[in-house]
């Protein structure tokens, strides 16, 4: 089994050789030791196992994976290779923008890291950066989605730091701005940081292909702001938000594995 | 909602009401559109009139206007006798009745010069939304600056997302911050916005507000010391900009470099945040007096 204790969401994914069984994701409370318990029990029912003996071993990942107990502990740049080696063997790069983090991976095609590079002490390169506009624009999440995948592009945000763009918005609306425009400012915004992470990573050249892993590879209007910004292909994927877990999980049965 | 807003800072303006100006043809203005805050400063014969400190507004020319009436308001000199206008801070091409602009680099450190002398070599200027250290001669001319203009950290504007969260007003954190029997770590993230969970957090522990204040006004004044030690530092260092006026950064800046900062005292004659407007007023003295000189000769 293979955790991953987000700023916002705990996910678990179950795998057996080379089958992923089940995923699940669940928000993530104060006590995550209780939500963890859950989440087992969920995914084993879930599954059809019958008892959660059937667990070998569990691997954590995330900001919060201390409070997963008897867990083998995995960083998230490992994960990252792991589950995005799994569902993307030839993809090379990860690109993962959690809630109050960013993490750019270049691996191979066996999972290994060949580089990475995280962003984790500036919010705006961070899922805080939209959720924080979002109630700026006074609207949700996907909505914000929905509004910038109408914009034209042509409108650039000039502030970088969350605090600045707030008020920019807010000056853009006061403006006459349309809200699609802004909307899709912010979501370009936003990839050309992501994009600027990847290109650390990337080892030179032009990026070609990329997984985009974590709650925003759902998000069509990042996907497509990247793909723009970086005239790149985001490979599609299942269940994005479940690579890191994923990854951890095939850790734990790596794990498991040598242990035998 | 909550009804109060901590981030409010008092407007002010003064005037020297016994200076005349009848006689002379030299008056001059600086105007200093900030992101946060407008201020204009007026000069009669090289020495300071009368200056304004507004909140800017939506538009930056109608905060430089409102800046310059406020600074004359009550006074029986007209804008039309001013002979040169510099306009100079983030808002500066939008200073309608400018004769020039000029960077508010060079109009800090000839604002501080001016106000606290030739010693002084670094200037710090802790705005609303940008913070410099400005390395300067004994004439106030600028030698290097480095500037932070991207991160909210470090500016007045997240100071205001601290005295919000704590419910303490702008005015007041500082003081606030020094009522700590013992100083606190400094909060360990730069970013603002992951300060403020941070914060959160520590309140949630059962810190008290003014332990909170004194962490982050720590981790202010470390952040302003690494841009200090970017420029280099050089004695005197002058400290000015609305930050300037919070005690709980200052004092724990000054801490740090192990001795005094000058600063702006805070009576009816000057304000820390008038020092760019200021030396903004004095390059238009400048331009003025060369300017009728030319003419004369």
């Amino acid at each position: 089994m293979g955790v991953d204790v987000g700023a916002r969401l705990l996910k678990g994914v179950l795998v057996e050789g080379d089958t992923v069984l089940v995923g699940l994701s669940l928000p993530c409370p104060a006590d995550i030791g209780e939500a963890v318990r859950v989440l087992r029990e969920r995914l084993v029912k879930k599954a059809g196992l019958g008892s959660e003996a059937a667990i070998r071993g569990v691997a954590a990942v995330g900001v919060g994976r201390e409070a997963v107990k008897d867990a083998f502990y995995v960083s998230v740049v490992t994960a990252l290779a792991k589950g995005a080696a799994f569902v993307a063997p030839d993809a090379g790069l990860v690109l993962d923008i959690g809630a109050e983090s960013a993490c750019a991976v270049r691996y191979d095609a066996g999972g290994r890291v060949l580089d990475f590079a995280m962003a984790d002490k500036c919010a705006a390169g961070t899922g805080v950066f939209l959720e924080t506009m979002a109630r700026a624009l006074d609207v949700k999440q996907s909505e914000l989605a929905e509004l910038a995948l109408r914009g034209s592009g042509k409108v650039k945000m000039s502030a970088q730091c969350v605090v600045f763009a707030e008020s920019e918005v807010v000056g853009l609306i006061h403006a006459g701005v349309p809200r699609e425009e802004i909307a899709a400012a912010l979501y370009k915004a936003l990839a050309g940081r992501a994009g600027s992470l990847l290109h650390r990573v990337c080892g030179g050249g032009r990026i070609k292909r990329v997984v985009v892993a974590g709650g925003l590879g759902c998000d069509k209007a990042f996907v497509v702001a990247l793909e723009r910004s970086l005239d790149c292909e985001v490979v599609a994927v299942e269940e994005p938000h479940m690579v890191a877990a994923l990854g951890a999980a095939l850790v734990a049965q790596q794990k498991g594995e040598q242990c035998k | 909602m909550r009804e109060e807003e901590f981030w409010r800072w008092s407007e002010r303006s003064w005037r020297d009401t016994k200076r005349r100006w009848h006689k002379t043809s030299a008056i001059a203005a600086g105007v200093d559109v900030g992101s946060v805050s407008s201020k204009a400063v007026v000069l009669v014969d090289g020495e300071v009139y009368a200056w304004s400190l507004l909140r800017t507004g939506h538009s930056s020319p109608d905060s430089a206007v409102a800046a310059l009436r406020a600074a004359l308001e009550g006074a029986d000199l007209p804008q039309e006798k001013i002979g040169f206008v510099v306009g100079t801070g983030y808002g500066r091409v939008n200073v309608p009745f400018a004769d020039r602009t000029m960077s508010e680099i060079s109009c800090h450190a000839r604002g501080a010069n001016f106000i606290f002398g030739d010693a002084v070599r670094t200037v710090l200027d802790i705005g609303g939304q940008d913070c410099k250290a400005i390395r300067c001669d004994a004439g106030g001319r600028v030698k290097n600056f480095v500037m932070n203009d991207k991160c909210a950290a470090g500016t007045g504007r997240g100071m205001e997302v601290f005295a919000d969260i704590l419910g303490v007003s702008v005015e007041e954190i500082g003081k606030v911050s020094l009522k700590v029997e013992e100083e606190p770590p400094p909060v360990s993230a730069t970013c603002v916005v992951f300060a403020r969970s941070e914060a959160l957090s520590l309140l949630r522990k059962g810190w008290s507000k003014e332990k909170v204040a004194a962490a982050y006004c720590a981790a202010m004044s470390h952040r302003l010391l690494s841009l200090l030690k970017r420029v280099g530092i050089e004695r005197e260092v002058a400290v000015t900009g609305g930050l300037s006026k919070n005690d709980g950064v200052v004092r724990r800046l000054e801490n740090l470099l192990g001795y005094g900062v000058l600063r702006v005292p805070q009576d009816e004659r000057y304000d820390a945040q008038i020092v760019g407007a200021l030396g903004a007023a004095l390059f238009a003295h400048d331009f003025l007096t060369r300017r009728d000189r030319n003419r004369t000769t």
